[in-house]
């Protein structure tokens, strides 16, 4: 796998580049990642924990990861990289990569332009395949981050189980997913409001 | 058992894991957020990192119903009965199971939201306001200023449970918020009483109390603007006994905390 | 009989077995619920102050709920004290003897966060089942008509001690797990046990029997 990492050193946050990097190379083994497809990981160590948010690309056949700080810091340690939340952070975003390269998912907006509820629902299905590949996952933080785009009720509950057990998916299931869920979703918006990327 | 336990002493198990506040003040990533696309720095659903913002703050709200817990439990132990008569150390024993109640509540509400005791540290700066031997001042920072902070917190948890459609976090929210307000009742009923032929003491105790809440604003966590996270409830405030001119103060002492949030990370470039 | 409101009924029920004899005076109900509101109050003063010393997450909230259950308790008994003729509260709210606050001053000693067994043994083993025994012989010994208004509050009171007791006993089974454990428990609750038999009971000599001012039946 050719994987570019930014920055090639941290200075404002004490992550190791090097560690970054096998952690993405052990990850992309255990999901099955293809050694064929070109990686470009951005860990933004100007933002820290709580601000947490990720992007998953793929423009011109490169795989473009984009995750805050936040997402793969120690919470007891401040500026110090965790280990198992960047093999999770990681494990997902190489995942949906994945999705992204499967003809089924070329429909697929970028990133910055789903909405909240088509976001969830597709980190669902990518936990279920990440645990089952191995990494350990937080389940109750995913359902939560999923109730809250996705509703708090029994139907986008089932929708939850039935994503995350694995059943085949695409990008027009996940779409016509979140457009039945939208009645009883609560925070229904067409894409997303903020975008710790950019600046002001 | 000594009275005034020093707040190095706090008992905790292993998961708890402590910072101090200071800490925070050397990290060269401070400021750097809010250059960012970010509409609004409000708590809520939709916004940037809101799930993560919200379980920290209910970690938070967690470490911080414990400290209230041990705060009112040594207002029952550390005074004599001069000092604290048995009607407040009742009140403050009321204190005590509203405040072990809200910890109940806060563990249930941080499995509810993902979060796990100890998944972040523990500030203690809420319990050092519980440590001054003065009880007209303890009451005063303690029931005044930090439940009238745990006010404001709960009822932007609440919204936060409304607007998101969180049965479960908006039904707790508005049930800590009941006693909350009891709880800054007791602390304006007690200060008055405590203070009622002392004017001086009455005063420094107020001025101890605009310490703390300039301090639980600190880098305008709270506010009345698009800038605070949590936001003043003016409205829950007011039942609690707080009059206008009380919370435009704070609101005031809150405004100089984000500004001087500004200066500092200015000057760190 | 009748039922028309105008036929004469007994004033006590058929199954109404109170009776009017009991073995206190209003001076003796008065010292006893004195020296028990005494010991409520040291004894959710202590809770509340080892709230903060006590590791266990359980048991701090569990301290935090009986800190109120025994101050509520301490309220009860002294809103009776007035009605005992009793004007000064504060002047009866003191321990029955020296060995009473002997006693007291040793349940609360313990402050270290490592001693949380003896924290809890001197609660739960010794003071709560001094406490209840107490309150009981209070309840069963005194006039069930001249002094009800008492009986019911060590009713609502002995509620509470039941139920705090066994969640005390719960958890202090839950913390000890070794000999070592069991053996620190036992010898807690020797040394305190000794210092309540000197004391005599919670409400000193005759706390349970062998009242010092036994009343005149009328």
């Amino acid at each position: 796998m050719r994987l570019s990492i930014v920055p090639e050193e941290f200075t404002l946050v004490l992550y190791d580049a090097d560690l970054v990097r096998s952690t993405v190379e052990e990850v992309a083994a255990a999901v099955g990642f293809p050694d064929s497809v070109e990686v470009s990981l951005e860990v933004d160590e100007e933002l820290a924990q709580p601000l947490t948010g990720s992007y998953v690309d793929v423009r011109d056949g490169v795989l473009h990861l984009w995750y805050s700080g936040g997402n793969v810091e120690d919470t007891l340690r401040a500026r110090h990289l965790d280990p198992v939340r960047a093999r999770r952070e990681f494990a997902m975003g190489l995942l949906r990569g994945m999705d992204r390269l499967d003809p089924a998912f070329h429909d697929a907006p970028a990133d910055d332009e789903l909405t909240d509820a088509q976001r969830a629902l597709w980190d669902v299905a990518a936990e279920g395949r990440a645990e089952r590949a191995g990494i350990a996952m937080r389940p109750d933080r995913a359902r939560y981050v999923y109730r809250l785009a996705c509703g708090f009720t029994d139907e986008a509950d089932a929708e939850y189980d039935r994503l995350r057990g694995g059943a085949p998916t695409s990008w027009a299931d996940l779409a016509a997913t979140a457009q039945r869920l939208a009645p009883n979703a609560t925070t229904p918006r067409t894409g997303r409001r903020d975008d710790l990327r950019r600046r002001r | 058992m000594k009275r005034f336990l020093p707040v190095d002493e706090l008992a905790r198990d292993e998961r708890f894991v402590r910072t101090s506040i200071v800490a925070g003040f050397n990290d060269p990533r401070n400021g750097r957020a809010t250059e960012r696309a970010i509409s609004s720095a409000r708590l809520e659903p939709g916004r940037a990192a809101a799930p993560d913002r919200a379980r920290a703050l209910m970690h938070g709200i967690f470490v911080g119903e414990i400290q209230a817990l041990e705060g009112a439990g040594r207002t029952t132990f550390d005074f004599d009965d001069a000092d604290a008569p048995f009607a407040l150390k009742l009140d403050m024993a009321r204190q005590c199971w509203d405040e072990a109640r809200h910890v109940e509540i806060s563990v249930k509400l941080g499995e509810h939201m993902g979060t796990e005791i100890g998944e972040y540290t523990e500030s203690t700066f809420l319990y050092e306001a519980a440590c001054v031997p003065d009880p007209a001042m303890r009451l005063s920072g303690v029931n005044r200023a930090l439940e009238g902070l745990a006010i404001d917190v709960f009822n932007t948890m609440k919204e936060f449970g409304d607007a998101s459609g969180d049965p479960v976090l908006h039904f707790c929210e508005d049930w800590m918020l009941a006693d909350e307000v009891t709880h800054v009742k007791m602390g304006s009923d007690w200060l008055r009483r405590l203070t009622e032929q002392d004017p001086d003491r009455r005063a420094r105790a107020l001025e101890f109390q605009r310490t703390v809440d300039k301090l639980f604003s600190l880098g305008g966590f709270r506010g009345e603007t698009e800038e605070n996270p949590v936001q003043i409830a003016r409205r829950f405030r007011e039942l609690a006994g707080f009059d206008t001119d009380e919370i435009d103060e704070i609101a005031a002492l809150a405004a100089e905390a984000l500004a001087d949030a500004r200066s500092r990370e200015a000057v760190a470039g | 009989m009748s039922n028309d409101g105008r036929s004469p009924r007994p004033a006590f029920a058929p199954w109404d077995r109170r009776e009017l004899p009991g073995l206190f005076s209003v001076e003796e109900s008065a010292r006893r619920v004195g020296a028990y509101s005494w010991v409520e109050q040291r004894l959710f003063e202590a809770l509340g102050g080892w709230i903060a010393t006590v590791p266990e997450l359980d048991v701090k909230l569990v301290l935090g709920r009986h800190c109120y259950h025994h101050a509520w308790h301490a309220e009860q008994f002294q809103a009776r004290l007035p009605e005992l003729r009793e004007m000064n509260p504060a002047r009866c709210t003191v321990p029955a003897n020296d060995g009473v606050a002997a006693l007291l001053e040793a349940v609360i000693e313990p402050e270290a966060t490592e001693h949380t067994i003896e924290k809890l043994t001197g609660v739960f083993r010794v003071l709560l089942p001094r406490k209840i025994a107490a309150y009981t012989y209070h309840l069963n010994a005194t006039s069930s008509i001249t002094d009800a208004p008492t009986q019911r509050s060590l009713r609502f009171i002995l509620q509470d001690e039941f139920e705090d007791w066994r969640e005390g006993e719960m958890l202090l089974q839950s913390l000890i797990t070794t000999p070592e454990a069991a053996a620190r428990a036992a010898a807690r609750a020797a040394e305190l046990e000794a210092l309540a038999v000197a004391a005599g009971g919670i409400a000193g000599p005759g706390t349970l029997g062998a009242s010092p001012t036994p009343e005149v039946t009328p």
